[in-house]
């Protein structure tokens, strides 16, 4: 049986930092001194940390995301796409991102659709490339 | 009464967790379902009467801080009933209704959002700017 090691949250915070993610780092840390505040509320996943991290080191242009964690725990991001769009994704513990994205005011009516999903962490990139590509570094 | 739809006009207010505000303005997760049930609870903010938004927030938070813990740095995001319909229906027609309980006359519900996509957490998050958002906790 082979068993994979919780990943560490210092050690996380400190890769980031390491990869002049400083921002994304102090984000999570101040998340990280929040987990004890509500006991409703499940401390950050340590795995779903893990999946966020992973995906601001390999993409430049996601480097600047506002971070939060939900109730159950679940690390989530979004970013601001071009002048009115988001795009917003949250990272399950099995690697797993759910994602939507979207150009232009919500309301405005006559937009694109949303690009939206749940698949594996390089799929739901390669689904929201058109969306990335707009996300001022 | 509880089921009725509310108008248009009208707006809602959802509470938003320390842990889902960064640099004053909620995250898209903010607008989520609750997974027990697939709605997401608000407060109906012209149930107070109030003359203004910023004084309807002010009677919401006694009234739903009486039965819910609010965290200073938490945050309610306030939203026009008919640009989150209009904004959701992108992905999926929501409809705003009163369900008021025991302790909160004001509560309503956003009802069927689809627990299995977050389209519409994302759209009702752009609809919130600076100007939509109220500290939780009364500024003293």
């Amino acid at each position: 049986m082979t068993t994979t090691a919780e990943p560490q949250a210092s050690e996380i915070v400190a890769e980031l930092e390491a990869h002049g993610l400083g921002a994304a780092a102090e984000r999570i840390s101040y998340l990280l001194s929040l987990d004890d505040d509500d006991p409703d509320e499940a401390p950050i996943d340590r795995r779903s940390l893990r999946a966020l991290a992973d995906l601001l080191r390999g993409e430049p242009r996601l480097s600047r995301p506002r971070i939060g964690v939900g109730p159950d725990g679940l690390i989530h991001a979004e970013w601001a796409v071009a002048r009115d769009g988001l795009l917003a994704m949250e990272f399950l513990p099995d690697g797993i991102v759910r994602f939507s994205g979207a150009f232009g005011a919500p309301d405005a009516g006559g937009l694109r659709p949303p690009v939206s999903g749940v698949l594996p962490s390089a799929a739901a990139l390669a689904a929201v490339r058109p969306l990335v590509e707009l996300i001022a570094r | 009464m509880t089921g009725d739809p509310l108008p248009d006009a009208h707006h809602i207010a959802r509470y938003c967790s320390p842990r889902m505000i960064e640099d004053g303005l909620p995250t898209w997760r903010a607008f989520a379902p609750n997974e027990e049930d697939g709605t997401i609870s608000v407060n109906w903010l012209e149930f107070f009467a109030a003359p203004d938004l910023r004084s309807a927030v002010d009677l919401m938070r006694v009234t739903f801080g009486a039965t819910y813990t609010l965290r200073r740095n938490g945050r309610f995001a306030v939203l026009n009933v008919g640009r989150a319909k209009l904004a959701a229906s992108q992905s999926s027609p929501i409809r705003i209704e009163h369900a008021p309980t025991d302790s909160n006359p004001a509560h309503a519900e956003v009802i069927g959002v689809p627990q299995e996509s977050i389209d519409v957490a994302r759209a009702l998050r752009q609809l919130v700017t600076e100007q939509d958002v109220f500290e939780a906790v009364a500024p003293s």
